[in-house]
């Protein structure tokens, strides 16, 4: 036996290597766009990180509508709800802290994944011909796997367009998004309307606030006691901000999130402080760190205790934003709103 | 009883030495031991293969399983299931389970290697830096996006990181042309807190949001296992493995010292200049497929010489089989524990690793020089 089995190992290696053989062969890809059908322009990450870089584009012919869509994070989750086709999903992940109660019904009635990203097995037991994803994070190969192995699986994916570009992140990237995905589940009525009513929401803001004279300075504050953790030049938050006729004093910095530092923000000395609200840290913790820190006690916001709260989830592109915007102006300019 | 010497000429710092002793009832003993030990570890692979592809998060029945492999392997029909069990089974959990049973053979025999290679029980793949420059290389790729090699960049610059960072300790430990165990072991200490410092860094730079794919690539996984990834570590393995088998009586004598090893005639330090290069080698190719699971390559040589003593024509064969028994059901504990998510095997190596060793410590008096310690 023992001088049998360097040769026993080696055949069992054989069998493995036949096995790889064998298998690597039999991948179903998705079909060529040749049919008619909705094509629409997308992008794909390969790495399944989120980067300031374009990710390249990509595009997708879909010959009928998605009956079984998974959506990955909680925007993307709204987005579809929104638009009423929780019949046609078979699952969601990932939500960061509460579906808007509006939505909490047809919610329910679809079956929860998982509470963060859910295993490649798990997404494929739950028989799903569509991934939307709101961040590259959800294609890692510990979540959903890379959308090219997807692909090659028969299940298109579609990345928030948020994320693909290079530019900032702005409000028309949620208009492109409601218009993609209400043309792939062919209720482009819906969509439109949608987006119209997203815009209207935002004018009746908009239209209340002077933006003549300097932008009020603001500060976003997400976590993080020795080193804040905040938004910067590219987020959605620095859009959604300067709608509300305010300005982050961190958008000159690359990126969408940051590590900064104390003495970055006391010099920059911003006039309100925006807090938010989130499982990780709440806004209470961070308004109590501000407030008995006597370094940062000359800042204008913490003299003046001048604080927004904002959830995370509204922050992030999606359909919450003109709702974050009314908050946001609501909490800078509360005259103009009595 | 024939065959037996003083406890304290018989173990080097903690591994006992095989015995050179001509056949006597006590070796035929040992034989037959290992002759079961090695069948009932064959059996176990083979059941542990055919049990561990019908375990995962999503329930699908053990029948329909087999069914679904016998219907790909010989293209049969067998009977009615979904396209996503079809694919859940043969495209995530044949070749996840086949590469953990790969990837913990391979870290055994590497293993067991680097024991003999400095002597030393605590040695495992790792020793050399090994995962630390493997580690740079992850977060090259996760937090600075360099993508050299797309779509494999990340397997790739950790192998690139792997035998980069054995290549420096290699020139590091020379001293006039010899290697020496204990300045092998410091210049892979010394340098893998060098290679962590600069990890911590890079990720401290990045993202906040990269620290759980990096922690969780750090901690080993086989998530991203495809039939694509099993033909070079099984080919890495057939090597590594045929080769150090060929060398098991040279490994015998490395392990006895540096003079009784030339007596015997084997040169230890060209023989340990092959044994590092080996090691090297196929412990990257492991680390590129599967990130750094720990704890393998160090527990199971002990556990298969506390059964068929130290003879590497033995210790060699039973740890690359119990290696891979072992892997193959860590990984179905990875992803079942905490289901529907992912859990990195390491985690789990470990919480099962540590309090053996413990064990191992506390009531076998005569491993790792007993009264001595």
């Amino acid at each position: 036996m023992l001088r049998e089995t360097p040769f026993v190992i080696l055949a069992i290696l054989a069998v493995v290597l036949l096995l790889a053989a064998c298998g690597g062969d039999d991948a179903d890809s998705v079909q060529g766009g040749e049919a008619a059908g909705i094509s629409v322009e997308n992008c794909s990450t390969t790495t399944g990180e989120d980067s300031q870089e374009a990710f390249p584009v990509s595009s997708h012919t879909y010959t009928e509508a998605p009956s079984r869509a998974v959506t990955m994070n909680q925007h993307t989750t709204e987005l579809m709800l929104t638009l009423g086709l929780q019949d046609r999903m078979a699952g969601t992940a990932y939500i960061d802290d509460f579906i808007l109660p509006e939505l909490k019904e047809a919610y329910d009635s679809v079956p929860v994944l998982a509470d963060e990203y859910p295993s490649k097995e798990v997404i494929l037991g739950s028989e799903t011909d569509f991934i939307y994803a709101g961040f590259a994070s959800a294609f890692r190969e510990t979540a959903a796997g890379p959308q090219a192995d997807l692909a090659d699986l028969g299940i298109p994916s579609y990345l928030t367009l948020a994320i693909c570009k290079e530019e900032a992140d702005s409000i028309q990237d949620i208009y492109d998004d409601i218009a993609n995905i209400s043309r792939i589940f062919e209720v482009t009525e819906r969509g439109e309307a949608l987006i119209a009513s997203m815009k209207k929401d935002i004018e009746s803001v908009t239209s209340k606030v002077d933006p003549s004279g300097t932008p009020i300075r603001a500060f976003l504050y997400d976590s993080g006691d020795d080193a804040p953790y905040t938004s910067v030049c590219c987020s959605m938050f620095t859009n959604l901000i300067e709608l509300a006729s305010a300005k982050n004093i961190f958008d000159d910095v690359d990126g969408r999130w940051a590590t900064v530092n104390w003495e970055e923000v006391i010099e920059r000395d911003p006039e309100v402080i925006v807090l938010i609200e989130a499982v990780w840290s709440t806004a209470q913790e961070k308004m109590d760190f501000l407030t008995t820190n006597e370094a940062l006690a000359d800042i204008t916001a913490v003299k003046e205790q001048r604080f927004v709260t904002i959830n995370f989830s509204s922050i992030v592109p999606g359909i919450r934003n003109p709702e974050a915007i009314r908050t946001l102006a609501e909490g800078i300019y509360p005259e103009s709103f009595r | 009883m024939l065959g037996q010497r003083s406890r304290s000429a018989n173990v080097v710092e903690g591994i006992p030495l095989p015995s050179t002793g001509a056949t006597s009832a006590s070796a035929r003993r040992q034989a037959d031991k290992t002759r079961f030990l090695l069948i009932g570890l064959a059996i176990a692979l083979v059941v542990s293969v055919t049990m561990a592809v019908t375990i995962g998060p999503v329930y699908i029945s053990p029948v329909t399983v087999w069914n679904i492999v016998l219907s790909r392997l010989f293209s049969v029909d067998a009977g009615q299931w979904s396209q996503g069990q079809d694919n859940i089974v043969w495209l995530i959990r044949l070749p996840r389970v086949l590469l953990a049973g790969l990837v913990g053979s391979g870290l055994a025999a590497v293993g067991v290697a680097m024991q003999a290679t400095v002597r030393n029980p605590l040695a495992d793949p790792y020793i050399l830096g090994t995962s630390s420059g493997a580690s740079v290389g992850a977060v090259l790729v996760i937090v600075l996006g360099l993508n050299f090699f797309d779509p494999y960049s990340l397997s790739a610059m950790a192998f690139v990181g792997a035998v980069g960072s054995f290549i420096l300790v290699f020139l590091l430990a020379q001293s006039s042309g010899r290697i020496s165990p204990t300045r092998l072991i410091l210049a892979g200490v010394a340098l893998a807190y060098i290679l962590s410092a600069i990890t911590s860094f890079i990720l401290f730079m990045g993202d906040d949001r990269d620290f759980r794919e990096v922690l969780f690539w750090m901690l080993g996984t086989l998530a991203g296992a495809k039939w694509e990834f099993l033909t070079l570590p099984a080919i890495a393995l057939a090597l590594g493995v045929g080769i150090l088998l060929l060398q098991a009586r040279s490994m015998n004598a490395l392990l006895m010292g540096d003079e009784t090893a030339t007596a015997l005639g084997v040169d230890p330090q060209k023989f340990r200049r092959q044994l590092l290069v080996l090691a090297a080698l196929l412990t990257g190719v492991m680390v590129a497929v599967s990130g750094a699971i720990g704890f393998v390559g160090l527990m199971m040589p002990h556990i298969v010489r506390l059964v068929v003593g130290s003879d590497h024509r033995r210790v060699l064969p039973a740890s690359v089989l119990l290696g891979a028994v072992f892997l193959i059901w860590v990984d179905v504990g990875a992803r079942t524990v905490v289901q529907p998510e992912e859990l990195p095997v390491s985690v789990i190596t470990a919480l099962v690793g540590a309090p053996f060793f413990l064990w191992l410590l506390r009531w076998r008096k005569s491993a790792f020089g007993g009264d001595r310690i």
